[in-house]
């Protein structure tokens, strides 16, 4: 497995999955159960998408962050302020999010 | 405590908490800057307030109780910087930090600031560790975990990112040890009302205003701040053992219940950041101000007075652009945590760079 990116562990846990990038609204329909939810930052109207992911990253964000909060609630992996996970990731992508270490792998 | 020692923790405690948030990110935008354009409204109506209450008969246990306590820690730092932002001397400041400090002494026995945890009311929560609690299977885990992702959620979206703990508190850790076994403790989430016709009419038709839920984890690692923010990056949902959730006060035990309550929050919280983020930048300005106020709805109320924020104060920033102050690069979280210690510490005055910035804010503002 390659490292792809290093952030900021905030829910422990490991979960693999594909890569979707979610951008505004109009991303929404291509998020299956058990995706990996991407994004900038979350924020509310990402709710229903967070419910269905196996893992949260996010370019930006801290241990106090919206989705950071949210995945420790949930029991899901979250590594957040990793910079460029929008950048580097592409839709589809297969990959394990190791929230305890902060690292993304590409599997 | 003796002297000002109370001062010191909540100076300290005020600026780890500050320091573990990441202002950059905040949305719609950092809301330090927005704060000082109503600031000497804002500390003029608390002043009239302490002063009523000091020259009346008003019980603080009662008043105490008619706002959240986050809402209390967290507020103070505010009415510290727009304070000094607008000249008010170091005795006004510490008449409005003394009072806070009263208030809070009403709501805890220990640890008044959350250095460590967020634990009000413990005999309550005595009580609460002897109640009939379900057993938490995955599903229940599951499902209590995502209602814990909505309806954060719902908060955020009806009172803005700054000013959500009006509708959510979380207490703990309360050791539950002699109940539940060696490592295991209580958490207490309370999420709502979520009805707030004042600020948002729609919100007149939620299906639900209030949640509890009560939880018993095992061997969780960390603790709450001031902020009550959960520092730790433990996954609650597998360290949860017990659980026990209410819903307006009738206690809902089915997972699949509580997926049909989780999934119509998880709904309304998307509908409503859309409503919130269709304002424009002038209506933001307004709604953040006006929900800030309310957070003091019943505490002003019990005082005879009404919570809403004076035309005059929302007409001063109407048109504007937010404050181009800009905080200072920190080296380091000692020296951010530093830096935070003299804004919000009411003994001591801004450093001469950032007073000058203020100064000159509120010159062009004439």
């Amino acid at each position: 497995m390659q490292i792809v990116l290093r952030g900021i562990g905030a829910s422990e846990g490991k979960a693999k999955g594909k890569v979707r990038i979610i951008e505004s609204a109009e991303d929404h329909f291509k998020f299956r159960e058990g995706d990996i939810l991407v994004t900038k930052i979350t924020d509310p109207t990402m709710t229903v998408l967070m419910n269905r992911a196996a893992a949260i990253v996010c370019d930006i964000g801290g241990i106090t962050s919206h989705p950071s909060i949210v995945s420790r609630e949930m029991g899901i992996p979250c590594v957040v302020n990793t910079k460029e996970a929008t950048r580097k990731l592409r839709d589809g992508m297969e990959v394990l999010v190791d929230g305890k270490k902060g690292a993304v792998y590409l599997m | 405590m003796k002297n000002n020692d109370w001062l010191d923790e909540w100076v300290k405690s005020t600026a780890i908490g500050q320091g573990n948030m990441r202002v950059a990110d905040w949305q719609p935008f950092n809301i330090w800057l927005l704060e000082p354009f109503v600031g000497d409204f804002w500390v003029d109506k608390w002043l009239g307030a302490i002063k009523k209450i000091n020259s009346g008969k008003m019980g603080l246990r009662r008043l105490s109780k008619t706002v959240k306590p986050s809402v209390w820690r967290k507020e103070l730092r505010f009415l510290m910087w727009s304070a000094k932002i607008w000249g008010y001397d170091i005795n006004q400041r510490m008449e409005i930090a003394s009072f806070f400090h009263q208030m809070l002494c009403e709501i805890f026995e220990e640890d008044k600031f959350g250095l460590y945890s967020n634990k009000p009311d413990p005999k309550s929560a005595y009580e609460i560790m002897q109640l009939p609690f379900r057993q938490a299977t995955p599903e229940l885990s599951k499902e209590l975990g995502k209602l814990s992702s909505s309806c954060p959620a719902i908060s955020w979206s009806l009172f803005t990112d700054f000013y959500y703990s009006n509708s959510y508190d979380i207490y703990g850790l309360y050791d539950a040890r002699d109940f539940f076994g060696k490592g295991s403790a209580l958490v207490i989430k309370n999420f709502g009302p979520y009805v707030c016709p004042e600020l948002w009419p729609e919100s007149r038709n939620y299906k639900y205003n209030k949640i509890t839920v009560y939880s018993i984890h095992k061997k969780l690692e960390g603790h709450f701040d001031i902020i009550n923010h959960y520092m730790g990056n433990d996954n609650w949902a597998s360290k949860m053992t017990h659980c026990l959730a209410f819903v307006d006060g009738k206690e809902v035990g089915s997972a699949k219940e509580l997926h049909g309550i989780q999934d119509y929050f998880a709904e309304l919280a998307s509908e409503q950041f859309g409503r919130f983020s269709d304002l424009s930048f002038e209506e933001v300005k307004v709604k953040c101000t006006e929900t800030k106020w309310y957070q003091f709805k019943d505490f002003f109320a019990a005082l005879g007075e009404d919570w809403r924020p004076p035309k005059k104060a929302l007409d001063r920033f109407g048109g504007k652009e937010l404050a181009k102050f800009e905080f200072p690069e920190y080296k380091n979280e000692r020296e951010k945590t530093g830096y935070f210690m003299k804004i919000v510490d009411p003994r001591k005055e801004l450093d001469s760079k950032t007073a000058q910035f203020w100064r000159g804010w509120r010159k062009a503002l004439r």
